[in-house]
């Protein structure tokens, strides 16, 4: 019934066990032990499952794993490089985009796949990219200040 | 109430060719279901709306995922073009820009990224907003079979909610988009049902081709969506208008002839008083909007 | 205080770093080895009797290791008033409540099990609709032994039945002055009635427990709710556990806003656990939220007021009917409490509320952030910019004129104190005022625009621990209870200790939620944390600091009051000096004392009140004051709304964190905007129609104006009992956003909204209304 198959998750190479019912939601949190990729509804209304599948946000509870083989798969861990915070990660923090945490990671990586497109996204922009990620906590006002201090500063660099 | 649970069981099957596809859904008639980005039919296995017994993947298949152009054959696109890649495909932006707008509409970026035009026509919602546009542009499906392919009108798709016409071993393969004549205008307008970001109440896809001495209507298509078991024309209505000088008083009755035809439900989402309203509001900007872009050019 | 470096900064997140580095665990992320997955069998009807539950086949499938009914479950049932068991065990009362639960070593496994369990039912007539339920012969009574239930422990237990309503579950009253007398005496009297939905906090991350056996024959259980102490409290009682046998923890909550309070998931979890002797891992999946989440109740409020010609208010009488569901939740407090949020702005000399939680066959009902502050906030604001048109008064002038001011005597007989409510009048109105002006009507687009006042009541009568360790490195260990539901406690607290030692924010950790190690904490609720846990902390911190200064006062031989701590280092007058680590022995240790721990403790005020009139000295802690603008564009032709502009003005107190405050307002406006447009659970005879993301929908990044077009500004009016002067905030950003919109809509399109969400259809409808009138 499962099959061993090989998936390239944050830029190494990852060999699991699967079921074709598996989603990359469950590889990822009960598999992998990557847990910064979240589930808050399980059917792709939420975005708190999203990760960067070949650079683009989908819902990893709606992605088959026999799907993702051969696929680049990008999640919250493996977007700081050598303990360097992405400039998101850092605008995120300094500008209070944070509250409960729980949509974080979705909402980081939508903005990321956003600035990676469009590195310089206007607010409306930035609006649209993030409306696949349900936040409760913080009226998405300081979220987007973010993304746009963030897009701003890798700008300058 | 039906509870969310996690995906059955299922087999999966990755054909090596379309043909191949086709046999294997045939050989497993009632058992068998192609999965595309599996935006809707994974929720509604999760729901056990539907179990199938196997799910044929068709991502292995690259002429699938391809869009092209040509002056003569038109826009070609594969079934399993993402959402996403038809709002940002240039040529569609160029020469089909309500067919871009209509995707970039649907859902998520997320789920823009995932689902697929042709699931979004197999899937056959009523209020599938890739749908309108492609059929007043007169969009013809090119359908694989086990044994020989077909092709048909965009709107005979449709029998009715969540049901289409393929038969057993058939796959959705292609749409096709006919280029539009001089002097067209195209249009899809729509309403969130609630917030900004939510299923169509009610969506309008217009198009029009004006004679540009007379600047009668040479030819009106208006398709109207989440009004009707399945995405319709509006016909008494696009009767009105061909042929005529589209003035004020002929766009309120035709908009008056729309709202008429249509049939909409109550729900969750809208009554169908409101649906039936906003059919008119809708139809009467769309036809306005199409009007305007099809005099500029 | 001497200084003052940490108050009042806008200091980063502690916990900023773990959750946008994916690293942040919250409990659902925990994995124990040999864990269980939970799952329970929910019922079909909303009202039946259970005359057999069959669970001999899921019991022999593949991978269950165990099966429960209502027949494992306790005697001791859950609820303000204890009326509901775990599991149902002879009666079902809502469409959806559990009746039997399974754990299996995978979710799907669990999941297939539920489909083998046989349930015979007989199905019972239902009530579906509050106001036929109160009737005296109403169509059935929901729970027969009301009267004979048990009560739960609760400072001032201000409620009675109703013998001549059956289905009453409470009915609260509040008398001051002669209302009766004074309506005869005024100029006009109007009455109204309003409408809220029932709605769900939505939080992001789903209800979750994991429960695992523990060799001493107790319990580890790990829950993602905002009460800690309060669950360890019901959890002991309802799994038979003492005290010492039950350790309950919390990791960060991915959003409560009261929701994370239902005590069925852990017990659940945790009678699984003991059973099968495993670790089980129970997770609501979020059709369940809607289910069973403890929704906030529909209220229905009729507001009946006499005014003077010159816009004073004389008397102001209220009834409010709440559909608490098949379970009374806490929505029997609710009920109460309710009456708080009604006084809390306006000096009304003549008050009269009538208040009943009513048992409807709908999903039972629990807190909502607000606490039926929000209900009653819609209709008194509405009411407000009423009369004020009635009487070609200014909005605004009529509420400055009524408001409530320092020392006055409230409605429920408390002495008015801290109340921002003119200034943050004042500060809104005047942005709203400066704003460049949205162009006016442009197409089918009409704009309006709106203001109205809130407060927010924090509970009196609760109490607060903390303890704060001072390490040999100075690192102030803070351990508190409160729970970091993305609020920012963590921080909160963190800058007041570091405040007090006068020392750098990296200084302080933060160890919380663990009842093994951490202390009592009442619960995270009614915006309390700061000012109780805040004065709690305040309180250790001097204890901590007088364990320092004796130690040092020995060491340096100069009196402990000529010594001051700065920056780990005990100063005296002078030039001598000694670090703290210099206390400890070179093992780590204090001589005589062991270690360096102050405790405090932190009890809010406690008066009793009057059963029959409401009346008491100090009813609430305090209040929290706002005011929130809203602009608006409606389109005459669909009836789309588009906010243009939202802006809120809080009296909070002393900010201790100012960026946190506006976290505060805007996920209040934000939620505000949700409630206002869009949120409304739907039942059809009990059935939950729109239980997902999909038909229940909350505001995405698109539905909230653009920066420029929002602000959050604060007008602090300090508290004399409050850490440097410091209220709540948490719940009272929500309440004043349905009505600012409801009024800018009526200002842009004439069509005057009571119900609650106001769609575009009601706008329609409202608009062809007036043109068929005209």
């Amino acid at each position: 019934m499962k099959k061993l198959i090989q998936l390239k998750i944050n830029g190494e190479t990852a060999e699991v066990a699967v079921e074709p019912r598996t989603t990359l939601l469950h590889v990822l949190r009960e598999d992998l032990g990557l847990t910064g990729t979240k589930e808050g509804c399980g059917i792709g209304d939420c975005g708190a499952c999203t990760v960067l599948l070949d650079g683009k946000p989908v819902a990893s509870c709606l992605t088959l794993a026999v799907e993702v083989r051969d696929r680049e798969v990008l999640t919250i861990e493996g977007l700081s490089k050598d303990g360097e915070l992405h400039p998101l990660q850092r605008a995120f923090i300094d500008h209070f985009a944070v509250q409960c945490g729980f949509c974080t990671p979705g909402m980081i990586l939508s903005a990321k796949a956003l600035l990676d497109r469009n590195p310089h996204p206007v607010e409306e922009e930035v609006r649209q990219a993030l409306s696949g990620n349900l936040c409760r906590c913080t009226g998405y006002v300081k979220i987007v200040e973010a993304v746009l201090a963030a897009a701003e500063y890798m700008q300058s660099q | 109430m039906i509870y969310l649970k996690s995906l059955p069981t299922f087999e999966y099957f990755s054909p090596q060719s379309l043909k191949e596809a086709c046999s294997f859904l045939k050989a497993h008639e009632n058992g068998a279901k192609i999965v595309a980005g599996g935006t809707d039919l994974l929720i509604d296995m999760k729901y056990r709306k539907v179990t199938p017994r196997y799910l044929v993947g068709l991502r292995t298949l690259p002429e699938l995922s391809r869009v092209t152009f040509g002056d003569q054959e038109g826009l070609r696109i594969g079934a399993m073009v993402t959402h996403q890649e038809i709002m940002d495909g240039p040529i569609i932006n160029e020469k089909f820009k309500s067919i871009a707008l209509a995707c970039s509409q649907v859902g998520t970026p997320q789920i823009r990224n995932m689902g697929t035009v042709g699931g979004n026509v197999c899937n056959a919602a009523p209020s599938a907003d890739s749908v309108p546009p492609l059929m007043a542009y007169s969009a013809t499906v090119t359908i694989a079979g086990a044994e020989s392919d077909r092709v048909l009108p965009l709107e005979e798709m449709f029998i009715g909610p969540g049901e289409n016409c393929l038969k057993a071993g058939e796959i959705l393969a292609e749409i096709r988009v006919p280029v539009a004549p001089p002097h067209t205008g195209a249009v899809y307008v729509r309403l969130p049902a609630r917030t900004g970001k939510d299923i169509a109440a009610v969506g309008v896809a217009v198009l029009i081709t004006l004679d540009p001495t007379s600047g009668a209507c040479n030819d009106v298509k208006i398709v109207l969506g989440a009004v009707a078991p399945t995405p319709i024309r509006s016909r008494k209505a696009e009767a009105a208008l061909n042929g005529e000088k589209p003035g004020e008083d002929l766009i309120n009755r035709a908009a008056l002839l729309s709202a008429d035809e249509a049939k909409p439900i109550s729900d969750v989402r809208s009554s169908l008083d409101y649906r039936t309203e906003m059919v008119r509001v809708l139809t009467g900007q769309a036809l306005n909007q199409a009007l305007a872009i099809a005099r500029a050019s | 205080m001497k200084e003052s470096s940490m108050i009042g900064k806008n200091v980063p997140r502690l916990d900023a770093l773990e959750k946008v580095t994916g690293k942040a665990k919250y409990s659902v992320d925990l994995n124990l080895p040999g864990m269980l997955h939970a799952k329970v069998l929910r019922s079909p009807f909303p009202h039946a009797r259970i005359i057999h539950i069959d669970t001999t086949e899921a019991e022999k499938a593949t991978g269950v290791k165990a099966v429960i009914t209502g027949r494992d479950v306790s005697e001791e049932k859950i609820g303000f008033i204890r009326d509901r068991y775990i599991l149902a065990r002879d009666r079902v009362r809502f469409l959806g409540e559990a009746v039997a639960a399974v754990a299996a070593d995978k979710v799907e496994a669990a999941e297939e099990a539920l489909e083998l369990i046989k349930v015979e039912y007989e199905e019972l007539p239902g009530v579906f609709d509050a106001e036929e339920a109160m009737k005296p012969n109403p169509p059935v009574v929901i729970h027969p032994d009301l009267y004979t239930y048990a009560l739960a422990p609760n400072p001032t237990p201000l409620y009675r039945f109703e013998p001549d309503m059956p289905n009453v579950y409470i009915h609260r009253q509040v008398l001051q002055g002669d209302p009766e007398r004074a309506f005869r005496d005024a100029d006009m009297v109007i009455e109204n009635r309003f409408f809220m939905p029932s709605a769900q906090h939505a939080a992001i991350e789903p209800h979750n427990a994991i429960a695992q056996p523990e060799p001493d024959g107790g319990l580890t259980i790990w829950i993602s709710t905002h009460q800690l102490y309060l669950f360890k409290l019901n959890l002991c009682r309802l799994l038979g556990l003492p005290s010492s046998k039950l350790r309950v923890v919390s990791l960060y909550i991915g959003g409560a806003f009261g929701g994370k309070s239902g005590l069925a998931v852990p017990a659940i979890a945790g009678l699984l656990a003991s059973k099968s002797r495993r670790p089980v891992k129970f997770v609501l999946n979020r059709d369940e939220v809607f289910l069973d989440g403890n929704n906030r109740e529909a209220m229905t409020l009729c507001v009946k007021d006499g005014i003077r010609k010159d816009g004073t208010l004389l008397a102001r009488q209220m009834r409010l009917i709440l559909d608490a569901g098949g379970y009374s939740g806490t929505t029997a407090l609710v009920a109460k409490n309710a009456a708080f949020g009604a006084i809390g702005t306006y000096n009304v000399p003549n008050f009269k509320l009538d208040s009943y939680a009513v048992a409807t066959n709908n999903p039972p009902t629990g807190p909502h952030r607000g606490f039926g502050s929000t209900e009653v906030v819609w209709a008194i604001e509405s009411q407000m910019n009423m009369i004020a048109e009635k009487l070609s008064m200014d909005p605004m002038e009529i509420r400055r004129k009524n408001l409530l001011r320092e020392g006055v005597v409230d409605s429920l007989g408390m002495v008015t104190h801290s109340i921002g409510a003119g200034e943050c009048l004042d500060k809104i109105s005047d942005w709203l005022g400066t704003v460049p002006a949205t162009p006016q009507n442009e197409g089918a687009w009409r704009k309006g625009r709106g203001i109205a006042l809130c407060n927010k009541y924090t509970i009196g009568g609760t109490d607060s621990n903390v303890f704060v360790k001072v390490h040999p490195d100075s690192t102030l260990e803070v351990r508190h209870s409160a729970n970091e539901i993305g609020q920012g406690c963590d921080t909160v607290l963190a800058q007041m200790a570091a405040n007090e030692f006068a020392t750098s924010i990296d200084k302080v950790k933060i160890v919380s939620c663990d009842t093994a190690i951490t202390p009592y904490e009442e619960a995270t609720v009614s915006s309390r944390i700061t000012f109780h846990a805040g004065n709690a902390l305040l309180l250790a911190c001097k204890d901590a600091k007088n364990q320092i200064l004796q130690i040092a006062s020995k060491k340096l031989e100069a009196p402990s009051d000529s010594l001051e701590i700065k920056d780990g280092v005990v100063y005296c007058q002078g030039d001598k000096a000694i670090r703290i680590v210099d206390l400890f022995s070179p093992k780590g240790f204090v001589p005589g004392g062991g270690e360096i721990m102050g405790r405090g403790v932190f009890s809010g005020p406690r008066e009793n009140e009057d059963p029959d009139t409401g009346q008491g000295k100090r009813p609430v802690t305090y209040y929290a004051h706002g005011a929130t603008a809203v602009e608006v564009l409606v389109n005459i032709e669909t009836g789309e709304i588009k906010i243009t502009r939202i802006g809120s003005c809080f009296d909070m107190g002393q900010p201790i964190n100012p960026k946190l405050c506006e976290g505060q307002m805007e996920g209040g406006m934000g939620m505000g905007i949700g409630g206002a447009l869009f949120e409304e659970i739907v039942f059809d005879k009990g059935l939950t129609r729109n239980a997902s993301f999909c038909d229940y929908k909350i505001p995405s990044s698109i539905d909230f104006p653009t920066k420029e077009n929002v602000i959050s500004l604060i007008a602090p009016v300090l508290h004399s009992e409050g850490p440097y002067g410091a209220k709540g905030l948490g719940e009272g950003s929500l309440l004043a956003v349905a009505p600012a919109i409801a009024e800018a809509i009526y200002n842009a399109t004439g069509v005057r909204i009571r119900d609650l969400p106001i769609t575009k259809e009601k706008i329609l409808k409202g608009l062809n209304l007036l043109r068929s009138s005209s």
